[in-house]
């Protein structure tokens, strides 16, 4: 993630909601520690494929 | 090996979107070996998946998620017969107090885990789901000491051999951390982990479904739902390569679950050893005959036909023997002999009720000479020429059923005296699944999708209530293009896959099961929402696989409102009618009938039944058992109406005429019917007598033809069909139109015998009609709601023939209709919202006091609520003592009711001396608004006759009709009585309309329909533009257009808004007649 390297995986889970609407969520998302000691959390927009990183 | 220990269907009731053929043809797909059904709190859907299970190879596992009373869940699986019964009992236990208060929401089933502990022994218990498991939850909130002291205490109760662990992978936030603690305290407790999916889904496209449900459930929108739901569709059935991805942490989990699953013994589909009481008893036989016997020397003695009837008994009593089903018949013969004691508290000893039977048979029974002779049946199967074979043959596998029709008011409290005889834990009645139908489905479904209320209501009223394949065009219909937008598509959607799916649990009309063992024993057993009735958690299809006896005791309007007759003739004339010794063959009845003047006549009163009744002509008994079941899908589909119509006829013109058979072997068969198939017997008849079939491989496909709707079921029948006939002398092609004209037929059709039984109550209460007309209306009207047509319609059709209707009047009527000489006076009852106890204190007040001398005399002695007394006024019931005018009345009573009960008390009214100031009287369209608002039923001018000052002189009256040339182009305009759709008719709607002359038929063609499906659906009133079509002294209009009939202008009545605003005409939801005009009746099937 930003270049660091990830060191575990703390939780994983799956979204998919608001289908009923006309902006489905459906997103992959993973709790990591990466090597510097940092947790993020990361996701990945299954209609894209494309990864983010969430803030706040 | 791949096994699921966790799992629900819809049977969880709005938390589970698959049906249990679904979950288990899925799981079949994906190569389970077992697959349990885990519902909450009940095994509503268990035999449903053990029948499916097995069909598909699966090892079916019994099982249920419990609640228990701090909220968490344990999931539970039967390892042995004795863990069923334990599970049983723990499920009655869970239900025993759902219903504190009868005919409100059940409440919450729960059990407390002392409970559990008690009836441990045979269960396999998991320690809970993942969200509110007794263990999981509480590891998730942290509350770690309290996580293991349940699970200890589990383990205690079940031992290590079954207590396990329970490790499931939803994909939520905090999966693995959970599984991580619950994998740590299974260690520390030397515990296996077992590894399950708790799928509510077969596949996951249905996870959408699932969401809507929780949304339905809780009362909210999904916008709003959002914790509640499960958050993605990771609850479907999943693929092997799923589980060991999701649980590849932990392979010794799955492991265990499949070596629990084999472990497993207890299977439902096995017997679960019920018995009926009599069953075992080894003098039924000889008691049974020795009663038939004896009672056959008294009914038959002197007749002709007593020999007849002497070898009959013989044959049947030996078939009976050879089933071991003599102690069936003592039972049903015991239920009758206790319906009689309650007959005689309910009717009374000595009222002109008591001399009819306090119930009769149905269905197939009828043509027994046994049910005859014991009371189980009224008609003589000899006399009538009914034959056993579809009741009662060597080959029957399963019980036959033997349905009994008793008044309503007989029925319930026969019911709670069954509890009493077989004891309340050894009776309960059969469970009914209800299931979504279209309008209920637009509304729960249009909420949870946030759409505009006003809109969805809309699309509700609009929609068919029958065919959910056509949504989208409804919706279309409804909203317009915004049907396009996400939310209405996936409202069409969820309805099309929630329709036939169990929504929620009620009690069947009538079946009840009794047992010579404890029944919650053998399925566990909950309130109803009638108090004092119980029920088993199992339909009727549901307690056939499990070999249960069950005893139809049904309610039958049509009864009631013959013994309500029969009980006012005596009122009244001081006459004593015995319907057993009515003569049968008068013509003045036979001649109504023949006119088609047959509203309120049971059976033949339909749209659809009128309009053959003049072709048909019936002239007898045996004419009228005909003519009951000729409309009826079967003889519709199959082809049988117009052959036989069309053949009756000529025979009539010219008896030498010779009916065509297609082979000489079904003339004996289908002589009755003019070589028509028009009872379900005859189903088996045909196929013995032409296909060479024995009883039971008839009755077989009679079967596969009425319960498989997969053509391929009927398959290895067609084969052998043809060959038996060709063997008989037919051709291929003759044998092959035969087996068309046999399936086509499809099982939905009467059999003689209940045709018989039905058609004798359609004669004796055409007879009752005929000589006693006032006293028959005021049984109907007494009795709704019944039969085709609304009060409204069955009064002016009264009127029509010259009986006078009168009014209600706080003076003059009680709480029923009942007869005045020759006139019918409408009862307090009628007033929509009066509440019973008001009314029967006034009219008791009345009969103690004498009549009441003005309004304030009225409101002070009677004591009735405010509201009470104004809807009595409203509805004109005190003009007697307002010289006529419903104004007046209402602001007599305002100022005169005594005293009214507020928050701080009663608050007592002074004694006001204020003069009436000058009202005006309603004119005729405000009485009508009124009369509408609040009895449903209008006495005097017609609605059509206050508009047709004001119609378009093209529009033609009903009268018209009988002069108006065939193929002519007729505008008629009426208020709409009955719409039906019945599924035979390919798209046709039938409508029945009513104007001030009389009614008349409107034919919808499918485009029409489409066009105009708001005005055919929904209106109260409309205008039809259409050609008119006379067959056989049958009229009907075939519609070109159907419309709103509008007409702007009138004036607003401006009266005190008990009911809603009047005025036919305008736009405004809620404010015109249409609001309160009596509702038509629809009638249709499922699509």
């Amino acid at each position: 993630v930003d270049a660091t390297p990830v060191d575990s995986v703390l939780e994983d889970w799956l979204v998919e909601d608001r289908w009923w609407t006309g902006r489905p969520v459906r997103r992959r998302y993973l709790e990591l520690v990466l090597e510097n000691g940092r947790c993020v959390l990361v996701f990945r927009e299954l209609a894209s494929g494309r990864w983010f990183t969430q803030r706040g | 090996m791949l096994v699921e220990l966790h799992s629900h269907s819809a049977f969880s009731f709005l938390d589970g979107a698959s049906h249990p053929v679904e979950m288990a043809a899925a799981a079949s797909e994906l190569g389970y070996a077992a697959l349990a059904l885990t519902d909450h709190d009940g095994l509503h859907g268990a035999m449903e998946h053990a029948q499916a299970c097995a069909g598909v190879g699966i090892k079916p596992i019994t099982g249920a998620e419990l609640t228990l009373d701090d909220g968490h869940h344990l999931t539970v699986l039967c390892e042995t017969r004795t863990g069923y019964r334990n599970l049983c009992r723990l499920l009655t236990m869970a239900h025993a107090t759902t219903r504190p208060v009868p005919g409100r929401e059940p409440q919450q089933p729960y059990i407390t885990l002392a409970d559990l502990e008690r009836h441990a022994d045979g269960l396999v218990c998991l320690s809970g789901c993942a969200r509110d498991g007794a263990v999981a939850a509480r590891l998730e909130r942290r509350q770690d000491a309290a996580a293991r002291q349940v699970a200890e205490r589990l383990l205690r109760a079940f031992g290590a051999d079954s207590f396990r662990i329970e490790l499931q992978r939803p994909l939520a936030r905090h999966d693995r951390r959970r599984n991580r603690l619950l994998s740590e305290l299974a260690g520390r407790l030397g515990v296996p982990c077992v590894a399950t999916g708790n799928a509510h889904v077969h596949d996951r496209r249905r996870a959408p479904l699932q969401d809507a449900f929780v949304a339905v459930r809780t009362r909210t929108t999904l916008d709003e739902s959002e914790p509640l739901r499960r958050g993605n569709s990771a609850h479907a059935l999943m693929s092997e390569a799923s589980f060991r991805e999701r649980f590849r942490d932990y392979p010794g989990a799955l492991q265990e679950a499949a070596q629990l699953a084999e472990r497993i013994e207890f299977d439902l589909g096995h017997d679960l050893g019920y018995r009926y009481p009599g069953s075992d008893d080894a003098e039924a036989d000889r008691k049974l005959a020795e009663l038939c016997t004896s009672l056959l020397d008294q009914r038959y003695d002197g007749r002709a036909s007593q020999s007849v009837a002497r070898a009959r008994l013989g044959e049947e009593l030996a078939v009976i023997r050879g089933l071991g089903l003599s102690g069936f018949f003592l039972l049903h013969r015991d239920m009758l002999e206790l319906a009689r004691e309650v007959a005689v508290e309910v009717r009374g000893p000595s009222t002109a009720r008591a001399l009819l039977p306090p119930g009769r048979g149905r269905g197939s029974s009828v043509s027994s000479i046994v049910c005859y002779l014991t009371g189980l049946s009224h008609v003589d199967p000899i006399e009538a020429d009914l034959h056993l074979g579809r009741f009662l043959n060597d080959e029957l596998t399963a019980l036959p059923d033997i349905d009994l029709d008793f008044p309503r008011d007989i029925r319930e409290q026969l019911i709670p005296r069954v509890h009493e005889r077989y004891g309340r834990e050894r009776s309960a009645l059969v469970c009914a699944f209800a299931t979504y139908q279209v309008k209920g489905a637009i509304r729960d479904f249009g909420k949870a999708l946030g759409l505009p209320p006003g809109e969805v209501e809309r699309a509700a009223r609009g929609a068919d209530p029958w065919f959910v394949h056509d949504v989208g065009n409804e919706l279309w219909t409804a909203v317009g293009k915004r049907a396009r937008s996400p939310r209405w598509q996936w409202l069409g959607q969820l309805m099309q896959e929630a329709a036939h799916l169990p929504r929620h649990a009620s009690q069947h009309p009538g079946g009840m099961i009794v047992s010579t063992q404890p029944l919650i024993d053998l399925c566990p057993v909950q309130p109803c929402a009638m108090e004092g009735r119980q029920m088993v958690q199992w339909d009727k299809e549901s307690c056939q696989d499990a070999g249960f006896l069950k005893i139809d005791l049904l309610g039958l309007g049509m009864l009631s409102a013959v013994e309500r007759c029969v009980e006012e003739i005596a009122r009244v004339r001081n006459e004593r009618i015995d319907l057993s010794r009515i003569p049968l063959d008068d013509k003045k009845v036979y001649d109504t009938i023949q006119r088609a003047d047959t509203v309120g006549v049971f059976q033949i009163e339909s749209r659809a039944q009128m309009s053959m009744l003049p072709r048909t002509l019936p002239a007898d008994l045996d004419d009228l058992t005909v003519q009951v079941a000729l409309v009826r899908p079967g003889p519709i589909i199959g082809g049988a109406v117009h052959p036989y119509i069309e053949r009756r006829a000529r025979k009539r013109e010219d008896p030498s005429y010779e009916v065509p058979y297609d082979h000489p072997a079904l003339e004996p068969v289908l002589r009755e019917t003019f070589g028509a198939i028009v009872f379900q017997d005859q189903v088996i008849e045909v196929a013995m007598a032409f296909a060479g079939f024995s009883a039971g491989e008839a009755e077989g496909l009679r079967r596969a033809m009425s319960k498989a709707r997969n053509p391929d079921s009927l398959k290895p029948y067609e084969k052998n069909f043809i060959a038996g006939a060709m063997a008989n002398g037919a051709s291929e092609e003759v044998a092959a139109r035969v087996f068309q004209q046999v399936v086509g037929f499809s099982g939905f059709g009467f059999p003689k015998a209940h045709s018989a039984a039905f058609g004798l109550l359609a004669y004796q209460s055409a007879w009752l009609r005929v000589y006693y007309g006032p006293e028959f209306l005021c049984g109907l009207l007494n009795e709704q709601p019944m039969g085709f047509y609304p009060p409204d319609a069955l009064v002016h059709d009264a009127q029509r023939h010259g009986i006078e209707v009168l009014p209600v009047s706080v003076q003059l009527s009680v709480a029923l209709c009942r007869t005045e000489g020759s006139a019918i006076r409408m009862g307090l009852g009628y007033v929509n919202g009066v509440r019973s106890d008001d009314v029967e204190a006034l009219v008791a007040e009345r009969e103690r006091g004498g009549p009441f001398r003005t309004a304030a005399d009225l409101a002070a002695r009677c004591k009735a609520q405010r509201n009470t007394l104004e809807r009595l006024a409203w509805a004109g019931a005190c003009d007697d003592l307002c010289e006529g005018s419903r104004r007046r009345a209402l602001w007599e009573l305002g100022v005169a009711v005594p005293g009214f009960e507020t928050d701080g008390g009663v608050q007592l009214a002074l004694p006001l001396d204020v003069d009436a100031p000058e009202l005006r009287q309603l004119d005729a369209w405000e009485r009508l608004v009124a009369d509408y608002g609040s009895t449903k039923v209008t006495l005097r001018e017609h609605p059509l006759e206050l508009m047709r000052p004001d119609l378009p002189e093209t529009l033609v009256a009903s009268g018209a009709l009988v002069k108006i040339a065939d193929g002519s182009r007729v505008q008629l305009a009426g208020l709409v009585v009955a719409r039906q759709r019945p599924a035979t008719a390919k798209g046709v709607t039938f409508m029945l309309l009513e104007d001030e002359q009389g009614t008349f038929n409107v034919i919808v063609p499918p485009p029409i329909h489409d066009a105009c499906r708001l005005a055919v659906r929904a209106e109260p009133f409309v205008v039809v533009d259409g050609k008119l079509e006379r067959r056989q002294g049958v009229i009907n209009v075939v519609a070109r257009s159907v419309e709103r009939l509008d007409r702007p202008g009138l004036p607003v009545a401006d009266v005190r808004h008990i009911e809603p605003r009047k005025a036919w005409s305008t736009q405004e939801e809620g404010a015109d007649l249409r609001a309160v005009a009596p509702a038509a009746h629809s009638f249709g099937r499922r699509g």
